[in-house]
């Protein structure tokens, strides 16, 4: 055991990948429906392996570049989930989500507080407490400005050196209770309630139209259809596909096929007896002149061709002048069909009279070659694509740390939403603008996944890698219990009372609430699971504002909770 | 600009965004026809940042991210791979034995002819052929030398001084050439080449969003005249008499209404009918003898196509035509079955076994409910299996460092990289045995190798940069030269016998030049540029004997030099 601890010491990548392996395993166990979800896993994984190595004599750590990197990549993640359906619901429900924000920070600091004073805890024990039970590391910051603003009084005989100390330690011992512990309690309050939150997400899904992100069943009626036909009719020989579509407009002409060999969809060759003619278009009109050409037949030669589907977003104001004549002689317009158009995010019926405007996306269907002749007239052709565009992830990542450094002075510290409020803000703008214009920062679902959970279980590995080493020591002493009561109690009331006041006050719907009690401790970990628990995005909903506003507050509560404390 | 590089090492989080974003901008810049590529991109933007700045990015972020690209690239190529090894996995390894012993032999001539000392001749082996690990092998050697402990020791110093000057150009030059040059004196176009390869392994590439426009399944409806065979009969009987063709009556509409097609339902005249059924059949049967009409509602069955793998001992070894009567098949269609890698053509003789991925498609309760009596649902997921993927990686590497090559009195490992590398290959291997094992999406794969690649090769820039300037001052630039000669001498050498004696395919070449080499990037820039992953069935027989030889040269020039 000792050479293999001594292996994953001198790899420390190795150790994080077997770390991540059985964090995600572990979290995947469940025990009459409690299970611990990957985030708690990872940091009792994460410990254990780092206690166990010490037995043999071996420190495990793991440095805080990597830390900080996965944790930025998964808040940036998360801002790039919530950012499209953020946008759509901000009012509304954000001053009750402000308000959650609110009640929650105020009851921790003052649970902190309490404690400390009742229990007599040395200073210094109540910014630990504080930043830890709440799990806002920025508040260990602002703890400290008071100590060397010298805002408190220090007892005789102590050094300004052994409160920072006691501000580390205290946010040790109580940060592992205020991860875990909420990550747990906002997974289970629906079911302490008797709530069907699972149920509840699914109405407001259907309410309001977010994807649960469920593999779709389609229907056996498409809007379009594409079908071959052999020419009999005598009228048409010799005649070509121009004059045909001509008059009959709402027809698509994808492939010819003669003498059993496809040549293509030429428009001006003339047609002879027995041509396989295959044509797309709506399927109404598809049935409707029946005998135009001739009978109907299946032929897989006309009809296995690769359609591209794609989008185009309209961005030539010069072409929404011309007039649809105009637009009809455009090469490759006989090879296309519109299928949909979206418009400000929102999905448009498309009717005879659809004008369309700048930014619309349109979404068409036809021969590649014709897609991009008509999408370049238009506009952008964007398709669909597995690659994550690293250009515009890497300048929002930019942006993020950018906006995270705007601070404000506040009680003798500065406010700032930090590096991770920023890379959350900066997600949303970014994913926000992406989806309206859709040609750049494509993030597929698959991909932003990868960023989110591996970089939380990456940044909650490494956290309890490094806690387990010093672990024992803390846990030793009255003193360090007495520090965990106080954060147990301090993480464990507020979400509670939080729940409360939305479920009976505020009426909201569970699973939105379960992300209000998350945002309303400034931690995504719990949205995550409950996310996942629910297998539903709406609690992310819930988050995003709460999230921002206890960032801020509890980030300045540090520091008051050592001047009130003394 | 103190603030600025005093803000690059607050945030080194940031500068490595920003040697990513500055990379991959520049790499995208056209000149002459001619683009860096964001992997070249991104080690000289980190170059570039590295003057301003000594960013401290870690070591151990770097290995985990290059971990997570070598995993991803092993994986999208693990089904092609033991097919690829059989077809001609010899012809690497010879490749890399040549580059590897005419990269020896150009720098110990280089060695003689600067006058090199053992320390900077080692640092040139190791810098300009990109293999760190010779440093180590190489320090052993010289400490062993019988030398006073102050000179051995200014010669180790020299070792990494010119590994600092030669390994830019090892890195960038090879990455150049293998993606840029070599494809020029070849003659070949990349893209179209590993289409012509992968099309040559059987690797189906799907471009999203592209589909065939052929629908092998519809559901269309009819009007029911007065002179169709069918008014006066019921669904069951209608049903029974077509049993070959299998085509089935979905739902009905009469007088307005739409009723669900029982069995004992009987047709009559002015019925509307969704009858779903392959496309020949209706075309040819149902067509000229009723009817079409578009009718929205009676058509909008929810519709389900799903991949189900067949876990049920009931119908294992059982032939496709017997459950084609059993009850729950009634209106379910198969697409197609998959065994292993391979589509099965199906025929109503073939015979079901365990471990099939049938592809139904249907009405969706009676898919839902077939899928429950014959296995499990392989739906697609965006989910990543991280179990697998953290293990996979965990044990790869764990075999990496504990397989070794025993050379002389030393023993050579394979490398956490190689052993990575090798378990991306096996679980991608797997997952086409088992479809639910190791499940990891394409998006997540392409992002792991991008971010992955990326940010690996901009955090060497940016530990390779601040370094390079004062070692360069100190060893001369006779030495930069002579580095780029011994990185380039290899790879003509090989390239040349690769495509005349091996008579190899190129861009399994261009793959096993990198691996030879042992320059990841390399391979990555050329399977950026072919637009296709295949370059690393090349690589992966090759980097193994390049690791093992390139590690071995560190003992053996100094050896020779001295």
């Amino acid at each position: 055991m000792a050479a293999f601890f001594n292996f994953l010491a001198a790899n420390p990548f190795i150790l994080l990948f077997v770390t991540v392996g059985l964090a995600v395993w572990l979290g995947r166990q469940s025990v009459a429906g409690y299970g611990l979800g990957m985030v708690a896993a990872a940091i009792i994984v994460g410990c254990g392996l780092s206690v166990w190595a010490s037995v043999y004599g071996e420190k495990l750590e793991l440095n805080n570049f990597t830390k900080s990197l996965f944790y930025y990549l998964f808040m940036y993640g998360v801002g790039l989930r919530v950012g499209p359906s953020f946008v759509n619901s901000l009012g509304g429900d954000g001053i009750k989500f402000t308000f959650l924000a609110f009640v929650s920070c105020i009851i921790g600091l003052a649970l902190v507080v309490l404690g400390a004073r009742f229990l007599e805890l040395p200073p210094g024990a109540a910014g630990g407490m504080l930043a830890g039970s709440q799990t806002m590391s920025a508040a260990i910051g602002s703890a400290e400005q008071a100590v060397t603003a010298g805002a408190i009084a220090l007892p005789p005989g102590s050094t300004p050196e052994q409160v920072s100390a006691m501000i580390a330690l205290s946010y040790g011992i109580t940060y592992i209770w205020g991860t875990v512990g909420i990550i747990l309690i906002t997974k289970y309050l629906p079911k302490w309630w008797g709530v069907d939150a699972r149920a509840a997400a699914q109405a407001y899904e259907k309410e309001h139209g977010v994807a649960s992100g469920d593999a779709p069943a389609f229907s056996g009626w498409t809007a379009g259809g594409l079908r071959a036909y052999r020419l009999e009719n005598q009228a048409w020989v010799g005649r070509s596909m121009h004059d045909m579509l001509r008059e009959n407009p709402e027809y698509r002409f994808v492939n010819l096929v003669r003498d059993g060999a496809p040549i293509g969809a030429p428009l001006d060759e003339p047609l002879r007896l027995g041509d396989v003619i295959a044509l797309g278009g709506l399927r109404e009109a598809m049935t409707e002149k029946m005998g135009l050409i001739g009978p109907e037949v299946s032929d897989r030669t006309a009809l296995d061709l690769p359609l591209d589907r794609a989008e185009i977003l309209v961005t030539n104001g010069g072409i929404l002048k011309q007039t649809r004549e105009q637009w009809r002689a455009l090469p490759g317009v006989d090879q296309i069909q519109v299928v949909g158009l979206e418009r400000g995010g929102a999905p448009i019926p498309i009717g005879k009279d659809t004008k369309l405007q700048r930014m619309d996306i349109v979404t068409v269907v036809g021969l590649k070659s014709a897609v991009s002749k008509v999408g370049e007239a238009f506009g952008r052709v964007v398709r669909p694509s597995t690659a994550t565009d690293l250009l515009t992830l890497s300048l929002g990542m930019i942006l993020g740390f950018l906006i995270g450094q705007i601070e404000f002075p506040a009680f003798g510290a500065k406010v700032g939403l930090g590096n991770a409020g920023g890379l959350l803000v900066s997600g949303v703008l970014v994913s926000s603008v992406a989806s309206r214009l859709r040609f750049f920062g494509n993030t597929p679902a698959a991909a932003r996944n990868v960023l989110e959970d591996l970089g939380l279980v990456v940044f909650v590995a490494i956290v309890g890698i490094n806690a387990g080493n010093s672990l024992l020591a803390q846990l030793t002493g009255v003193l360090a219990l007495k520090i965990f009561l106080v954060g147990f109690v301090a993480c464990t009331i507020p979400p509670i009372v939080v729940w409360a006041i939305g479920f009976h006050v505020f009426r909201m719907n569970p699973a939105v609430l379960m992300g209000g009690v998350a945002g309303a401790r400034s931690h995504s970990g719990p949205c995550r699971e409950a996310a996942v628990e629910i297998q539903s995005n709406v609690p992310w909903i819930g988050f995003p504002v709460g999230y921002a506003v206890s960032g801020v507050l509890l980030t300045v509560f540090g520091y008051f909770a050592m001047v009130l404390a003394q | 600009m103190a603030w600025f590089e005093a803000f690059l090492v607050k945030y080194p989080e940031l500068a490595l965004f920003l040697v990513i974003a500055i990379g991959y901008a520049i790499g995208g810049v056209k000149v002459g026809g001619f683009s860096l590529g964001p992997v070249t991109g991104s080690l000289f933007a980190g170059i570039l940042v590295g003057q301003f700045a000594h960013v401290p990015v870690s070591g151990m972020a770097k290995s985990f991210l290059f971990l997570l690209f070598l995993f991803g690239i092993g994986y999208s190529v693990g089904p092609q791979f033991m097919q690829a090894l059989k077809r001609d996995g010899l012809k690497p390894v010879l490749l890399a034995i040549v580059c590897c012993v005419t990269g020896l032999l150009t720098a110990v001539v280089v060695a003689k002819a600067l006058g090199l000392d053992p320390g900077f001749a080692a640092g040139l082996v190791s810098g300009a052929l990109t293999e760190s690990p010779a440093m180590g092998t190489a320090t052993e050697a010289i400490n062993a030398l019988p030398l006073p402990v102050d000179e051995r020791a200014r010669l180790v110093a020299h070792i990494a001084v010119a590994d600092a000057v030669c390994y830019i150009f090892g890195a960038a030059g090879l990455i150049i050439f293998v993606s840029v040059v070599a494809p020029k004196l070849l003659g070949i176009d990349l893209p179209a080449e590993a289409a012509r390869l992968e099309q040559e392994l059987g690797i189906a590439r799907k471009a999203p969003g592209v589909v065939s426009a052929y629908r092998r399944f519809e559901v269309r409806a009819y009007r029911l005249g007065a002179d169709a065979q069918a008014v006066g009969q019921a669904v069951a009987a209608l049903e029974a008499r077509n049993a070959v063709h299998r085509l089935f009556i979905q739902r009905v509409r009469r007088n307005g209404e739409l009723l669900e097609a029982g069995p004992d339902l009987v047709l009559a005249v002015g019925d509307v009918v969704a009858v779903s059924g392959r496309r020949e059949y209706l075309v040819e049967l149902v067509g000229p003898r009723a009817e079409e009409v578009e009718d929205r509602d009676i058509l909008d069955v929810p519709v389900a196509a799903v991949d189900v793998l067949l876990t049920s001992r009931d119908l294992a070894g059982r032939r496709l035509d017997e459950i084609a009567e059993s009850d729950f098949a009634r209106s379910l269609y198969l697409r197609g079955v998959r065994r292993g890698d391979q589509d099965l053509p199906f025929a109503p003789h073939l015979t079901l076994q365990r471990g099939d991925l049938v592809q139904l498609v249907g009405p969706e309760p009676v898919v839902a409910k077939a899928a429950s009596r014959i296995g499990v649902v392989v739906a697609p997921t965006t989910a990543t299996d991280f179990v697998t993927l953290g293990l996979a990686i965990f044990l790869g590497g764990l075999a990496g460092v504990l397989i070794t090559v025993p050379i002389g009195d030393m023993r050579i490992s394979l490398s956490t990289s190689v052993g990575t590398l090798l378990a991306g290959l096996l679980v991608g291997h797997l997952r086409t045995r088992f479809p639910l094992f190791g499940r990891i999406p394409d998006g997540a794969v392409s992002l792991m190798t991008a971010l992955g690649l990326a940010a690996f090769v901009a955090m060497t820039g940016l530990h390779a940069g601040p370094i390079f300037l004062t070692s360069l001052a100190e060893a001369g630039i006779g030495l930069f030269f002579g580095g780029a000669l011994v990185t380039l001498m290899p790879l003509i050498v090989g390239l040349y016998f690769g495509r005349y004696v091996l008579r190899m395919n190129p861009i399994l070449l261009l793959g096993g030049l990198a691996g030879a080499q042992t320059m990841t990037a390399g391979m990555a820039a050329v399977q950026e540029r072919s637009g296709s992953p295949v370059a690393v069935l090349g690589y992966t027989p090759a980097v193994p004997i390049g690791h093992i030889l390139l590690t071995t040269w560190g003992t053996v020039i100094v050896g020779i030099v001295s």
